[in-house]
């Protein structure tokens, strides 16, 4: 059941990324774009245990190090961060209500599209724009937070979330076993 | 929480710092092995995608032939109700007459029909093809020899023709309408067809009377010529520079005799000008737009009325 997982992590983030890179557009003329990998962030963190969410998310972030044209690591440690965020911000979420977990896909996307693109200036001593960064930000999180809404009413509906289990299993306890209601 | 986290985010953050301290040759590796890896999944999800796609824009393409379908239907719809009510207000045009001669006239007159009548009869404008094999006789199975040919009048003109003509009883100067527009008249009539003008054509003539639109309704104005001018916009003369013309003004045709007292539309004013030293205005106008594919008109005839000729013998 733990390799199922991990694999079904694996694909989520590989699933994430694809799409966003072949199906968000890249330009959106200040109108927003959802922030995909960070629903998957958050995700992470609801499904595995601390240490793992972490590392998951670390490759995840080395992912998306990879797909950008900045220096590497700057995602890889702001990603293993936002982990350790979350994991701290467990008493907010373990409840897995909708509102919740979408709170936490704003929270995580804000956190990310603001860190990232000014870490990255600080570091390569640009100028930056922080009006549009937060702008961006905060458009990106709406839009992150609608998709991610949409996913978790998606996939709560396929797995008759209201009727006899639930999609994601509260922590702490064992995961990944049906709640009887 | 786990108790390892802290230190392993710790271990994380500084594998990051040794990433972006790393040669620019691991961030080229690291950038092609991502790139490689995510490529066969954006393959897949832009087939996928472009699938959609198609399928969306043949579902949309369906249902705007529905509905141009819908469009096109209506359309004629609306095209044969026109006719029908042109039909109509002749007919009461007509009965109006008819009353009003019946009650002007001496006692033993009274019940005397009108000697000419006016009817709006169906029509088919034979294309340029089908035209040209008329006139070379071709259409005519019996041919010339047997005297079987159409009229020399018809054959010689380059004009369009319609699909009626003596033994449809037009005359020359019978109105060629579409809808409630008057579009033409018919110049030239043969056995079996006849030449006709367009309202744009140079060579055609016709009586026509301004109806300006006011607050308390519409107003019938000067009267003049409309001459085609073979371009699009026709001429309207005669209007003196003492007559008010606007542009927007409609232009319907002017009562003569044998036309029944119901006006048509011809088109309306488009451009209205009057030079300081002019006697006229110089007056164009805009006929209906007509389809591309003109196949099926109506002509405004005027007969002589069978029934009193034979109630005169």
């Amino acid at each position: 059941m733990i390799v199922l997982r991990h694999v079904g992590i694996l694909l989520m983030i590989y699933l994430g990324l694809v799409l966003q890179t072949s199906l968000v557009p890249a330009e959106t003329a200040g109108m927003g774009r959802p922030f995909l990998p960070a629903i998957v962030l958050v995700m992470i963190a609801v499904w595995c245990e601390a240490t793992a969410s972490i590392l998951w998310s670390a490759i995840l972030g080395l992912l998306i190090d990879g797909l950008s044209t900045e220096h590497l690591g700057i995602e890889l440690a702001l990603a293993a961060m936002l982990a350790l965020g979350l994991q701290w911000m467990q008493p907010v979420w373990r409840s897995h209500s909708l509102l919740a977990l979408v709170s936490m896909f704003m929270l995580t996307c804000v956190t990310w599209r603001i860190t990232a693109p000014m870490t990255h200036a600080v570091l390569a001593g640009r100028v930056i724009d922080i009006h549009s960064v937060l702008t961006d930000a905060v458009q990106d999180s709406a839009w992150t937070a609608v998709i991610g809404g949409a996913v978790i009413l998606v996939g709560r509906g396929l797995m008759g979330h209201g009727s006899r289990t639930r999609l994601i299993n509260p922590s702490p306890g064992p995961r990944w076993q049906p709640v009887a209601r | 929480m786990s108790s390892a986290s802290g230190p392993v985010t710790c271990v994380l953050m500084l594998v990051g710092a040794g990433l972006y301290l790393a040669p620019d040759s691991v961030a080229v590796r690291l950038r092609a092995v991502v790139a490689d890896s995510l490529k066969p999944g954006q393959m897949a999800t832009c087939q996928l995608s472009d699938k959609l796609r198609a399928a969306t824009a043949h579902v949309t393409s369906q249902s705007e032939r529905a509905r141009q379908q819908e469009v096109e239907q209506l359309r004629e719809q609306l095209q044969a109700e026109q006719a029908r009510a042109v039909s109509l207000q002749l007919q009461l045009a007509r009965l109006a007459d008819d009353q009003l001669r019946s009650e002007s006239l001496p006692g033993p007159l009274r019940s005397l029909p009108r000697l000419t009548s006016t009817s709006l009869i169906d029509a088919t404008v034979l294309g340029s093809a089908l035209a040209e094999k008329w006139r070379k006789g071709k259409l005519l199975d019996r041919g010339e020899a047997n005297g079987v040919r159409e009229s020399e009048l018809v054959i010689k003109s380059n004009r369009s023709l319609v699909d009626l003509g003596q033994d449809g009883q037009l005359s020359p100067e019978d109105g060629m309408l579409l809808g409630r527009c008057v579009i033409g008249k018919i110049e030239r009539v043969g056995r079996w067809s006849s030449t006709f003008l367009l309202l744009t054509d140079a060579g055609y003539r016709g009586r026509a009377q301004l109806v300006h639109q006011t607050d308390t309704g519409f107003v019938y104005g000067a009267k003049g010529i409309l001459e085609g001018q073979g371009e699009s916009r026709c001429r309207l003369k005669g209007i003196t520079s003492s007559e008010s013309v606007t542009v927007g003004d409609a232009v319907y045709t002017a009562t003569r005799e044998g036309v029944p007292a119901t006006p048509l539309y011809y088109g309306r004013v488009v451009e209205a000008t009057l030079g300081t030293l002019d006697t006229e205005w110089k007056v164009l106008v805009e006929p209906v737009p007509l389809p591309n594919d003109l196949t099926s008109v109506q002509i405004l005839r005027t007969a002589v009325n069978r029934d009193r000729l034979s109630a005169g013998l």
